[in-house]
């Protein structure tokens, strides 16, 4: 391939990738955009609009509440059974990979329901029915793959298992051995995992919306319910759309910076011999 | 003298193999002993059950005045080095040597003096601030021996600390982990399939295979006279004669030498001598071919084939290379071994 087509292919492939965000963003600015290139004029006050609209900011609160709860949980359950996995039982870490297939094997809405009626089956668990609870429930047996590879992932790559046997023989406590040792040497695992899963959550539809119904309106449930009316504000979803593609970029920008300055994290002993 | 470790029938058993079976070791204070033997034979099951890595199914460890049987590995008196040394990737240098410090909560004062001692030892005062990643691999084996030994441990424990080393870094790491045991004074265990790291290294070597300790003795003795079988062919490289028993028991190799054989050998016996033990003559002994002359430096390596009755033998002679510049491919020659030099097992 010539130096030409590939700069051809790239641009291409940057277009397809840039322009919706582009244009979500300039529909956010927009005054008006009937059937031009660009927008007839330029105005901030959907953006003043949205963030002062109630409804729209409860909405965004729950969804980041919604989401940091689901990291909290999933780190709480895989990072202890993936950690014992990698230093005792390896058995856990196959079960948990073959875990991790199952939200993809499953249309969503499927797993919703599913989640719903089993909750709905028994007397003590009804009162719950239709509560966030279960929202978050949801979400953690959805996300949690995008937080147990990279930290797989991470934990092979650190030879966890070594370290903390050199940390067990130095005289640590296993606390300090998962502090001083594990964490930091499968920090960016945690982080990338930890930004997938809140991406995961912050962003899920269907869940939500067939758990809840609109007793508890998420930002995408309202997206969605905003768009279907036609009294609707088109321009605040577009708003929502690109402050939701702002934060995580700057979120995901900030822990890649996290990773440089530090010495390369490679298997100890192996390819680090000069 | 009360032993620094006392290892009492320990055993351990995964699934249907015995990684160990009731081994038994004593250790003197300040002594280095090799545990010794092929992979699989158990000796690193052995040096992690005294570490409290691997808990034993049956049997006793004792550090010094303690039964440490049941004490989890953090509370031993233990400092352990590992194959792929282990270090601390996010920590420095002195960060990682002094981590046994700081989580036995001692101050910084005397953490920052005890880590300077280590650093002179191992002579990488001017690296203490580098990460791990900037280090060759004998640089970190050497910070990771200082780690070991920085809470004055009562035993220090080895587990292959070469095998993951360049040849060339090998011998001069070898020589200074025996050089640094020997001033800090501390009682060591150095597992190793290399039966010359053994040798160099330990004042006693413990041959093991099969989960079990064979025998135990000073590098000269094991070397001259071992006493297994299994030690007598793993160590060196041995000429092994397979012979008959005579009806007077004794067991011959023609003219070469004659041994009286062992009560429990039976029609065959193994005999076993070292290369530099046989003697190349013009006329005495057995008569053989030269096959070929490998030249090694100070000596040289002589491959001779004695044709004999129940078939051919093909023994290596060790020869200083002056003297076996005399012998050249097909040339006749006599074999004669002294019978002091020849072991002789069961076959």
């Amino acid at each position: 391939m010539t130096r030409m087509s590939r700069w051809a292919l790239l641009g291409l492939w940057s277009v397809f990738l840039v322009l919706p965000v582009l244009a979500t963003l300039l529909y956010s600015l927009a005054t008006v955009w009937r059937g031009r290139a660009f927008p007839d004029g330029y105005t901030l006050a959907w953006w003043v609009q949205a963030f002062s609209e109630p409804r729209v900011v409860s909405a965004l609160m729950r969804s980041v509440w919604l989401a940091v709860l689901t990291v909290v949980v999933v780190a709480a359950v895989v990072l202890p059974a993936l950690y014992w996995g990698h230093i005792r039982n390896g058995r856990i870490r196959t079960v948990m990979q073959l875990c991790a297939l199952l939200p993809f094997a499953l249309p969503f809405v499927v797993l919703a329901y599913g989640i719903k009626r089993l909750a709905g089956a028994s007397e003590l668990t009804q009162p719950w029915e239709s509560s966030p609870v279960l929202v978050v429930l949801g979400h953690v047996a959805l996300s949690f793959p995008f937080f147990l590879w990279p930290v797989d992932g991470a934990m092979s790559a650190a030879g966890v298992r070594q370290l903390s046997e050199a940390a067990e023989t130095s005289g640590a406590t296993p606390l300090a051995t998962l502090f001083r040792v594990v964490i930091p040497n499968i920090r960016t695992g945690i982080l990338t995992g930890a930004i997938l899963t809140f991406a995961t959550s912050f962003g899920e539809y269907s869940i939500a919306r067939v758990i809840t119904g609109s007793s508890f309106e998420t930002l995408p449930v309202w997206q969605v319910s905003a768009l279907q009316d036609t009294r609707g504000n088109p321009n605040g979803v577009a708003v929502m759309a690109i402050f939701t593609f702002l934060l995580m970029f700057i979120v995901s920008v900030l822990i890649a910076r996290t990773g440089k300055g530090q010495p390369l994290r490679l298997l100890p002993g192996i390819g680090n011999t000069r | 003298m009360p032993s620094a470790v006392q290892i009492e029938s320990a055993t351990k058993v995964y699934g249907s193999t015995k990684a160990l079976d009731n081994v038994s070791l004593h250790i003197d204070p300040g002594q280095m002993v090799a545990l010794l033997g092929p992979s699989g034979c158990g000796k690193t099951s052995l040096l992690r059950a005294i570490a409290g890595l691997n808990p034993l199914d049956r049997g006793a460890i004792r550090i010094g005045e303690s039964d440490v049987t049941m004490v989890p590995a953090r509370l031993r008196p233990i400092g352990m080095v590992f194959q792929h040394y282990a270090l601390f990737p996010n920590m420095t240098v002195a960060e990682n040597i002094s981590f046994p410090l700081t989580v036995n909560k001692q101050r910084r004062a005397q953490r920052a003096q005890r880590v300077g001692e280590l650093l002179e030892l191992i002579g990488m005062t001017a690296l203490a601030d580098r990460y791990p990643n900037q280090l060759s691999g004998g640089q970190q084996q050497r910070v990771a021996l200082a780690r070991a030994l920085a809470p004055e441990p009562d035993v220090l424990l080895l587990d292959e600390p070469l095998a993951a080393l360049d040849a060339a870094i090998r011998n001069d790491l070898r020589d200074e982990i025996r050089r640094i045991q020997h001033r800090v004074g501390t009682t060591a265990v150095f597992v190793t399939h290399d039966q010359s790291e053994a040798m160099a290294v330990a004042d006693r070597v413990a041959v093991m295979d099969r989960g079990r300790i064979l025998e135990v003795a000073a590098p000269p003795e094991i070397y001259e006279r071992p006493t297994s079988r299994f030690a007598a062919t793993f160590i060196g490289s041995r000429n092994a004669l397979e012979l008959p028993v005579d009806a007077d028991r004794v067991v011959r190799w023609g003219t070469a030498f004659s041994v009286v054989a062992p009560d429990a050998a039976n029609g065959k016996a193994l005999a076993v001598f070292r290369p530099e033990d046989v003697r190349l003559t013009a006329h005495q002994g057995v008569a053989g071919t030269v096959d070929v002359v490998v030249f090694l430096g100070a000596t040289s390596r002589v491959y001779v084939t004695v044709e004999g009755e129940a078939g051919d033998h093909t023994v290596h002679v060790d020869l200083p290379s002056r003297a076996a510049a005399n012998f050249v491919p097909g040339q006749r020659v006599g074999v004669v071994v002294a019978p002091e030099k020849v072991r002789v097992f069961a076959s």
